[in-house]
């Protein structure tokens, strides 16, 4: 199941790529902020095929953050813009999930590790609890962030799905929107099978989800495509 | 506008009119799922990720 984390990273640096540039043809915040979600879900997929390889405490580090703290919370943040578009509450919680990431990042950098117990042939998402001593602010702080972004996240797509299918408009947005709020719920879902113990599903779940998303994003923005909600 | 929304408009079929309000709730049941394992995890009655 190992080589998983290598076409993840792929996947999910090419949606990024396509993101990005999305942004930059057309501007939006909302934009501009799954792409640095989309960023941290590839970095921590990039990080667990280099735990597939040899043992860095840095990258274990940055696979916690990335994969474990910032992904959801990051594109959740994105969906936030796109439906919240009057007043400040958008940009303001911006800045209080900026403060909460610096926290989050000084949190895991002081956090203990204990290398001696990794081995490198089982899956980092198998030992991290042995290998990464973290307190409880830091387990707090994980589950707050990944509550936050899935709710939003996921949220926010089947809220968008459901207003096209009211209205009977923009099927391909509609549909779009189900596949990335499916695709969002994969790795979430992951994380729940991480907790049962089914430690291999969390690669599995991590490609399903980013292609899932990948195909449902490119459907929304497919050119024939009136820009309702300006994706 | 209003003219080019109405030529976005999808005819009603079986998959727009009973699937897709079916994968609706369902995703929002997935998601409901999702947060009270997560949320049990917050209590300690589950571990935690």
């Amino acid at each position: 199941m190992n080589y998983l984390p290598y076409l993840s990273t792929i996947v999910t640096f090419a949606f990024t790529v396509a993101v990005y540039n999305r942004y930059r043809q057309r501007g939006g915040t909302h934009l501009l902020l799954w792409a640095v979600g989309l960023l941290f879900y590839g970095i921590g997929t990039l990080s667990e095929v280099i735990l597939g390889l040899t043992f860095n405490i840095f990258v274990v580090k940055i696979w916690y953050l990335t994969g474990a703290m910032l992904t959801a919370a990051w594109l959740g943040m994105g969906t936030v813009h796109l439906l919240f578009r009057k007043g400040n509450a958008a940009q303001i919680l911006t800045w209080v999930l900026l403060i909460i990431s610096i926290l989050a990042f000084i949190l895991v950098l002081v956090a203990p590790v204990n290398a001696a117990s990794y081995d490198v042939t089982r899956p980092v998402s198998e030992q991290y609890k042995d290998i990464l001593t973290r307190n409880g602010a830091t387990i707090v702080l994980t589950i707050l962030l990944n509550i936050y972004g899935t709710l939003t996240l996921v949220g926010g797509a089947i809220y968008s799905a459901f207003l096209f299918w009211r209205k009977r408009i923009l099927a391909n947005r509609m549909f779009g929107n189900i596949l990335i709020a499916a695709g969002a719920l994969s790795p979430a879902m992951g994380g729940t099978f991480l907790r049962a113990g089914l430690v291999d599903m969390l690669y599995l779940s991590e490609l399903i989800g980013a292609i899932v998303m990948f195909i449902g994003f490119v459907m929304s923005t497919s050119r024939n495509a009136e820009p309702v909600f300006n994706y | 506008m209003a003219a080019t929304r109405r030529s976005k408009r999808f005819d009603r079929t079986v998959i727009t009119e009973k699937i897709v309000p079916v994968l609706l709730v369902v995703l929002v049941l997935v998601l409901l799922a999702v947060l009270i394992v997560i949320g049990l995890s917050l209590v300690g009655a589950i571990p935690s990720a």
